[in-house]
């Protein structure tokens, strides 16, 4: 697998399908782990982390997972961009500095970044709204991998990470959700401040540090010591139906009391979108979300979920780049963008 | 978790700035930078930062014990890691025997390792 083959997939996140596509984008666990005979990576040397990366691969090798690695540290900007655009590397593994990688199977439903902020942390991203699933298959990557390793663990504090924040079980279990009919409502922040209560944090598309964006919210616990995996991934289980609830109601009071205005901004948004001859990714983002209601809400019919996933995923810059086969000033990447999307759209009412 | 380690700052000036800024002996990081950072140099840091963690894991983790799964080979002492520190400093202060000792205990532990996983 080569990383511009992976440009012809919309990624298992984007899939649109699983249960609750409508309203959860993706379901995503990922674990904390250190290799216990080296330093954390602040105090790791240049010897140490080329050894971690050593260790790590020869794991991934011997319990047969069928992962490709990528080497981070020696891949050109744009691919680590286009790896973050797709959620497969964080923001920090493609900033980072050293001997740094990510190893990824076919589908992209697995991922393990090797130097990031710990040694290994290992993410596994499913469609729509399926932590059990999500759940089943980390345990599995993380329970081959330990096979062939041996990690920094302790009784008392369980896996012991760079940041106290991870310690114990190193699990962030993260839900993404589309709420673009909560968000036009002043119900939202009372939801997010009862959320944060019970120890739930609330983030924007791209995780830690990103403001929310075209309605695009990652529901994720901040706990990570004295329950175990389970009980962490069954307290946002809890809530997260509750969530999806809100919206839909939120949906249907619009769709009652304000069909006109709903229909009209839908349509506006998706017209824009037809023959726009320049636009911002920030622009195709906000007017996206609109549509993707518009479809959910049955007032667009000649467009799919998929393919409105297609076009979120691809009109992102390092995306668009890579499609159209160079690098490209901001500029030249908004007409390139109006004119992908012009493109796209009649292909998908011609189908 | 007990690290078994001992401190190795014997320098007498450095005592009492020693208990109000502890330091770890196998990565080097002090409690002023970990405040600074958040971030800890190495597994060891957890005994060395010990008070300091446990008001943090009550304050923002709500809870002092882990429960979660466990790893097959359970729990590390973590003796390459500081063996690894001790050959550093035994290059550094040019005590070649004290190397030699040590890169052979290293060499023997991975490869017992490797042949008993």
């Amino acid at each position: 697998m080569t990383l511009d083959e992976l440009t012809l997939s919309p990624g298992e996140w984007l899939k649109g399908t699983g249960p609750e596509s409508d309203i959860v984008i993706c379901s995503r666990i990922r674990l904390a782990r250190n290799l216990a005979d080296f330093p954390f990576i602040s105090k790791a040397s240049r010897a140490d982390k080329t050894e971690i990366v050593s260790q790590v691969r020869d794991a991934i090798r011997d319990a047969e997972l069928r992962l490709t690695y990528f080497d981070v540290e020696k891949m050109p900007e744009l691919d680590r961009q286009f790896l973050v655009e797709r959620h497969l590397i964080s923001r920090e593994l493609k900033e980072g500095e050293g001997t740094r990688g990510v190893a990824l199977n076919d589908t992209e439903s697995a991922s393990i970044m090797v130097n990031e902020e710990d040694h290994i942390r290992m993410q596994v991203m499913r469609s729509g709204f399926d932590l059990s699933q999500a759940w089943e298959q980390i345990d599995e990557l993380d329970n081959r991998m330990e096979e062939h390793l041996d990690l920094a663990f302790s009784q008392e504090l369980g896996y012991l990470s760079a940041c106290p924040t991870n310690v114990g079980t190193g699990i962030r279990v993260g839900v993404m959700l589309h709420l673009p009919a909560l968000g036009q409502t002043n119900h939202l922040d009372k939801f997010f401040r009862a959320l944060q209560k019970i120890n739930l944090s609330v983030r924007g598309l791209h995780g830690e540090g990103t403001q929310p964006y075209g309605d695009f919210y990652q529901i994720s616990n901040q706990q990570t010591l004295g329950k175990s995996e389970t009980e962490l991934i069954q307290s946002l289980s809890d809530v997260i139906p509750q969530l999806i609830e809100y919206e839909r109601k939120a949906r249907q009071t619009l769709l009652t009391e304000r069909r006109q205005v709903l229909h009209d901004q839908v349509s506006r948004a998706y017209g824009v979108l037809k023959t726009a001859h320049t636009i911002s990714s920030e622009e195709t983002m906000l007017l996206l979300s609109s549509v993707r209601m518009g479809i959910n809400l049955g007032l667009i019919d000649d467009m799919t979920i998929s393919q409105v996933n297609e076009l979120f995923i691809n009109t992102q810059p390092a995306h668009l780049q890579k499609i159209h086969g160079q690098t490209l000033a901001v500029d030249e990447r908004n007409v390139l963008r109006a004119t992908y999307l012009r493109k796209r759209i009649s292909e998908f009412q011609a189908d | 978790m007990d690290s078994g380690q001992q401190s190795q700052n014997g320098n007498q000036p450095g005592r009492a700035s020693e208990s109000l800024n502890p330091k770890c002996p196998v990565c080097g990081l002090d409690l002023m930078e970990f405040r600074t950072s958040g971030r800890l140099g190495c597994p060891i840091d957890y005994d060395i930062f010990a008070n300091t963690l446990e008001a943090f894991f009550e304050s923002n983790q709500l809870a002092s014990l882990h429960v979660g799964k466990w790893p097959r080979r359970g729990p590390n002492r973590f003796e390459a890691l500081k063996d690894r520190a001790e050959l550093r400093s035994a290059i550094e202060s040019q005590n070649y025997e004290l190397a030699a000792l040590l890169r052979d205990r290293i060499r023997d532990r991975t490869k017992q390792r490797k042949a008993h996983p």
